[in-house]
């Protein structure tokens, strides 16, 4: 076959081949007419179907490895579009010899020169001093010419302003059309190696893709590429995993302004938790409860994700679903699985001294460190060696490892960028490590070769900018430092070894590996790895003015754990991680540690030993990210008090990574095999018989009652011949794709032929959704549009009913009611504002049930309920029905009552107004008596007025009648905070809980 | 030197008129006796060559018929610049559902937007329940283009396309890369002729004089 028809078989229509020559790559060692060196160099032209502009490019093809000697097929080796600086060079090139073979030009051997032109294509963003242009050698003079001519003539046409680098990868408008060749060129080698975009790769899969909605096409080849991307990358790795193994690191940070280490640092350099078992308390400051408590208001774990509430409803925390009792996950270093196995330590203003600015002043600061370090290490020093280090300025990361597990950790890289006085001064800045983790062979003797491939861990330590009004620039250090702390590439066969078969994959000549920037060795960003650690003084302050923040800091009334969670609602890095300023994506486990910053030696300081001059701030901090298939569990995150030798303490954190173990050339090869099932993705034409068909077009979820979820099935199959990839679209750019009662899971996909996959569809209402629904009509339906990628949409119509429900309601609303609330037709029928009553009926009907009943256990509203009977009461207040419990045969069983208290505390909870608005709980603080505080009732609206008291007059009867001290007090611990709920939008901070409860006391004590 | 134009091209009209068939024969001039009722949208490409080495492309949305999407429908007429409004000419019913659509289409869609009425299963024409008459005098009161089509033998069916094609506003502003994402009104790209003089629909075009 003619090379220029086996160049079209691999072009996309409208783009056509202008010119088409065969030529030999020139190789470094010889130039030969080697099979593996033959190329097919081809100008292919791309006119716009709409506006007529034509742009260019030149293809390197390769024959594909061939059996029986058959050369018809091709692959795309390079893509050089033809703008900015490329061009092509002639140049005579002599050989030593005439080559006798018949050549694929039809010209006899004596028609050969004996000096053979070559060519050499330096590509559109130029080339650096150190790297060779591809360079090719022809005996087809003519085709060279016309080769070279109409190169010439793109380049003319090229609109692109000359020298502009366009990024190709993100450009929508400039040879958009080139990113399916170059894509299916390197996307085998990229999807094998593991390390993407931690940032791109936890993203959602949805908004990976491309605008679209019902009548307008997104751009379905990149998102068939972006889904094709993603099916082969998990499922390859899910196919390729061997189990997984555990590393446990400790990472510290350490602000030790200037100073030189003075105590010891055992408590911060020590582990303080056996990173094999889950977080135990920490002994050094004083153990604070996790934030979230289960508390009888939760709704379980259907809130969080109803997904995991139906796969298993078990009666776990959230947390404790991230362990999955599956395959025991065993340590890198099963020999002492007490110690961590890599230590991680940052630190800033290692040196204060004008000189250190200006040049580096040696190690000895380093040296004393690393040496307190080790001192503080104690006995266990001897395990331990420092495998790297790298300072910049004031900031030094230093990484130690185990002496048995070093090794397995290679590819070392490090980068430093500064960020201080004029952007580049290392003041401020980073300082970073990448290395890669290999996990030990099974028979952990030593000698053996791992036959596992390496996941990359990176580690960054940074210092940015100081002072409460800095924030801006903080986020604008941390967006910079983020960009500039690159690290040199690992060539892709180091990484992700390619059996020798594999060459048709390699790079064309040794020295210029394929990448996906067209072009040369690329810098892999901070991002480009499996897991993240970024520590340091990142200087984010609280904003909240300086006596608030001391005063509850220093506030009796709060309990540790709220002082903090209120402080930290203010906390500028938490706000600027919300808002993406920054550090958006990564994680940081909850702060259960005092501020570390700034404490003062001298007498200027409060009586936490804070400096009267600085507010106390979390500055130092520890946060991650990490890729889907490396697993990083914090155990722990700890200030350390007792390290006094600096204005900062030193924070630690201890992590499990729990690293894949699999082989990469099974990787490789399993990437190469699903690439190949799905390759022709986008040719697919599914007009035809075939393409998807969704089975079940009309979902009905039939009545949708308050916090039952209801799953239904979707199955769709692939009836074609070829792979199908769907997304779902929304019906408007701008709208959901699902109404906020549903969630659907997958929401992208791939099929291949015959495959059949059930998508699961969830009807679910919390308290935030109720409080929606509840004001609409009840008709819940609407239609989900299932795109396939480059064919039909399919229309999937979902239904049901809502059932009004009295929680998630308003006041005002539920005051108004013609009767249970089930029965109302819309959200509009209610009696007029005259006839309303002066407190809800179910809220009446909760009370007199409790009141009736005899037994009135000592635990009320402080015990949990029983959730199927807690269920039952919500659905008998819901439709009027009597309740199943007969509150004047007194319950042998003591979840009765507990779970009616329960149930009148979530309905409280669940009610949109805050019974005392938050504006007003100020003045409550300034209550000082009984009567002052009835007096202050008089400011809420009178329907709040009844509720308020209603309710505390029912529980101090409650309380009253209990046998045990302080009752009141108990409970009203749980109502103070409903009563009063805090506005989580307020600028001003909150409240203490204490107060709260003693403003409620004047009403139940 | 030839010109491209793409327009967005929208078929609606009752459920199992033929709408899809319609479709199936212009872009591959096939025909299916047994097609599945369309539940959802199907999205297809033709491009028609008028007489003067004009070309355009017509980016088709064949539309769900069934009363439960019709919601949905305006989604899909949105910015088209045509619309082929079909009925079966065995079911009077379906020339009623006809102009509740053309009625919609000229109260929601782009007023600039071509309409041509369309009687598909010509080859049934002899349990025909709509007269020519009928649906004729209907199209001209609303100005409409109006034929008759056999999707199954083909008759008429590229006569109709074509003719939409050269009763399209072949200037801006009529042409738009409808379709592919953008939002807003119809645009012209550059590299059209922009200056050529605009041809309002229903007026003769200049070249065919």
């Amino acid at each position: 076959m003619p090379a220029i028809s086996l160049v079209s078989d691999l072009l996309r229509s409208p783009d056509v081949a202008k010119v088409v020559l065969e030529a030999t790559l020139v190789t470094a060692s010889e130039t030969s007419q080697d099979l593996q060196n033959r190329r097919v160099l081809a100008v292919i032209s791309h006119k716009d179907d709409w506006d007529l502009t034509e742009e260019g490019s030149l293809f390197v093809c390769k024959y594909k490895n061939h059996v029986n000697g058959q050369l018809d097929e091709l692959d795309i080796q390079r893509v050089f579009p033809i703008y900015g600086e490329f061009s092509v060079v002639i140049s005579q090139m002599r050989r030593g010899t005439v080559d006798l073979r018949p050549t694929m030009s039809s010209k006899s051997v004596l028609e050969q020169p004996r000096a053979v032109i070559t060519l050499s294509i330096t590509p559109s963003e130029g080339l650096s001093n150190d790297v060779q242009p591809p360079t090719f050698f022809t005996y087809d003079v003519q085709g060279l010419k016309s080769l070279v001519a109409e190169c010439k003539r793109m380049k003319e046409v090229s609109d692109v302003e000359a020298n502009a680098v366009i990024n190709l990868a993100q450009s929508t408008t400039h040879f958009s059309w080139l990113k399916p060749y170059f894509a299916k060129h390197t996307t085998i080698t990229t999807l094998a190696s593991t390390s993407q975009d931690l940032r791109e790769i936890n993203r959602p899969s949805l908004e990976r893709l491309s605008p679209a909605c019902a009548g307008q096409t997104g751009d379905d080849h990149a998102d068939a590429q972006a889904i094709r991307d993603e099916w082969v990358r998990v499922k390859a790795r899910d196919l390729s995993r061997n189990g997984r193994r555990r590393l446990t690191m400790r990472l510290g940070t350490f602000n030790v302004n200037g100073k030189m280490p003075s105590q010891d640092l055992s408590a911060w350099v020590q582990a303080s938790v056996n990173a094999t078992s889950r977080s135990q308390p920490n002994t050094v400051t004083p153990a604070l409860p996790p934030l979230k408590k289960i508390s009888p208001l939760s709704l379980g774990n259907a809130v969080q994700n109803p997904f995991n509430w139906l796969s298993g409803r078990s009666k776990s925390t959230p947390k404790a679903n991230i362990t999955q009792p599956e395959d025991p996950i065993l340590r890198v270093d099963p020999t002492d699985p007490d110690d961590p196995d890599l230590l991680v330590f940052g630190f800033q203003e290692l040196d204060l001294s004008t000189e250190a600015l200006i040049y580096s002043t040696g190690t000895a600061r380093e040296d004393a460190w690393c040496l307190a370090i080790f001192a503080a290490l104690g006995e266990k020093a001897v395990k331990y060696e420092k495998l790297v280090s790298r300072q910049l300025m004031g900031m030094l990361i230093v990484i130690i490892v185990k002496k048995c597990l070093k090794d397995c950790f290679g590819n070392i890289r490090t980068s430093v960028a500064g960020a201080g006085i004029l952007g580049v001064m290392g003041n401020k800045g980073g300082t970073a490590i990448r290395l890669s983790f290999t996990p030990p062979a099974h028979n952990s003797g030593g000698s053996s070769k791992s036959p596992w491939g390496p996941t990359s861990l990176t580690f960054v330590n940074a210092h940015l900018a100081a002072f409460d009004e800095m924030v801006d620039k903080r986020n604008s250090d941390f967006q910079d430092l983020s960009k500039r702390l690159l690290f040199e590439g690992i060539p892709a066969r180091s990484s992700s070894p390619a059996p020798e078969s594999e060459s048709v994959d390699d790079s064309m000549t040794s020295d210029v590996p394929p990448t996906p920037s067209l072009g040369l060795t690329p810098s892999l960003s901070v991002y480009e790895t499996d897991a993240l650690f970024w520590l340091g003084d990142l200087n984010y302050r609280v904003d909240v003015s300086d006596a608030d923040m001391r005063k509850i800091l220093r506030d009796d009334d709060w309990d540790n754990a709220q002082k903090l969670e209120a402080l930290l609602r203010f906390d500028q890095l938490k706000k600027a991680m919300r808002s993406k300023k920054a550090f958006f994506g990564f994680q940081e486990s909850p702060i259960t540690h005092f501020p570390t910053y700034r404490f003062s030696p001298g007498l200027m300081m409060d009586k936490f030993g804070y400096d009267y001059k600085r507010k106390p701030a979390w500055t130092d901090r520890i946060l991650y990210m990490n890729s889907p298939g490396c697993r990083v569990n914090q155990l722990a995150y700890t200030g350390h008090p007792q390290i006094m030798m600096s204005d900062h303490r030193p924070v630690s954190a201890d992590f499990s990574v729990d690293v894949d173990l699999f082989d990469p050339n099974a990787l490789y090869t399993n990437v190469r095999n699903l690439f190949n099932d799905v390759e022709r993705l986008d040719g697919e034409s599914t007009h035809e018989k075939g393409g998807l068909r969704v089975v079940d077009t009309y979902v009905d979820f039939e009545k949708v009652l308050y916090g039952v979820p209801v799953e239904r099935k979707v199955t769709v199959k692939n009836l074609s011949k070829g792979p199908c990839a769907f997304r779902f679209v929304p019906v408007q750019l701008d709208s959901p794709i699902h109404p906020e009662w549903l969630q659907i899971h997958p929401k992208t996909g791939i099929l291949l032929p015959d495959e059949v996959v059930e998508i699961s569809m969830v009807a679910y209402v919390d308290n935030a959704i109720a409080s929606i629904l509840n004001l609409r009509p009840k008709d819940l339906s609407g239609t989900l549009i299932l795109h396939t990628i480059l064919g039909k949409d399919h229309f999937i119509s979902v239904s049901g009913e809502y059932q009004y429900t009295c929680f998630a309601n308003k006041l005002s609303h539920l005051n108004r009611l013609r009767g249970p609330v089930r029965e109302m037709e819309s959200p509009n029928d209610l009696l007029p504002e005259i006839r309303s009553t002066n407190a809800p009926a179910e809220l009446m009907r909760l009370l007199d049930w409790i009141m009736t009943n005899k037994i009135i256990p000592d635990d009320l509203f402080l015990a949990p309920g029983n959730d199927t009977v807690i269920q039952r009461i919500q659905e008998c207040l819901d439709t009027g029905d009597d309740f199943p419990y007969n509150a004047r045969t007194p319950a042998s069983d003591e979840q009765i009552p507990r779970s009616f208290a329960v149930t009148l505390v979530r309905f409280l909870d669940s009610l949109l107004d805050s019974i005392m608005p938050a504006h007003l709980h100020l003045r409550c603080l300034e209550m000082t008596n009984r009567d002052e505080a009835f007096e202050l009732l008089n400011e809420l609206p009178p329907s709040a007025i009844n509720v308020w008291i209603t309710v505390t007059s029912f529980l101090h009867f409650i309380c009253k009648s209990s046998k045990k001290e302080n009752q009141a007090e108990r409970v009203a611990t749980v109502f103070a905070p409903i009563f009063m709920r805090d506005d989580p939008h307020s600028l001003i901070p909150p409240i203490s809980p204490k107060a709260k409860s003693k403003f409620l006391l004047y009403f139940m004590g | 030197m030839s010109k491209q134009f793409q327009f967005k091209l929208v078929l609606l009209g009752e459920s199992a008129v033929g709408k899809s068939s319609l479709v199936l024969r212009f872009v591959k001039d096939q025909f299916d006796d047994y097609r599945e009722s369309t539940i959802g949208a199907a999205f297809l490409t033709q491009t028609v060559t008028l007489s003067d080495q004009t070309t355009v492309k017509f980016e088709i949305w064949d539309t769900a018929g069934q009363e439960r999407y019709k919601s949905l429908a305006p989604m899909y007429y949105r910015n088209a610049n045509c619309a082929v409004v079909v009925y079966d000419i065995t079911q009077s019913a379906s020339l009623e559902k006809a102009r509740t659509w053309i009625r919609e289409l000229q109260r929601q869609a782009d007023p600039s937007i071509v309409i041509a009425l369309c009687g598909n299963k010509l080859d049934l024409s002899a349990r025909r329940q709509v007269t020519q008459e009928e649906a004729k005098k209907y199209a001209d009161e609303e100005g409409l283009m109006w034929t008759e089509t056999s999707a199954k033998t083909g008759e008429g069916v590229t006569e109709i396309f074509t003719a939409i094609a050269q009763k399209l506003p072949l200037t801006a502003p009529g042409a738009t890369r409808a379709g592919a994402g953008r939002t807003g009104g119809p645009s012209a790209r550059a590299g059209v002729d922009l200056n050529k003089q605009s041809t309002t629909p229903g007026q003769p075009d200049a070249c065919n004089c």
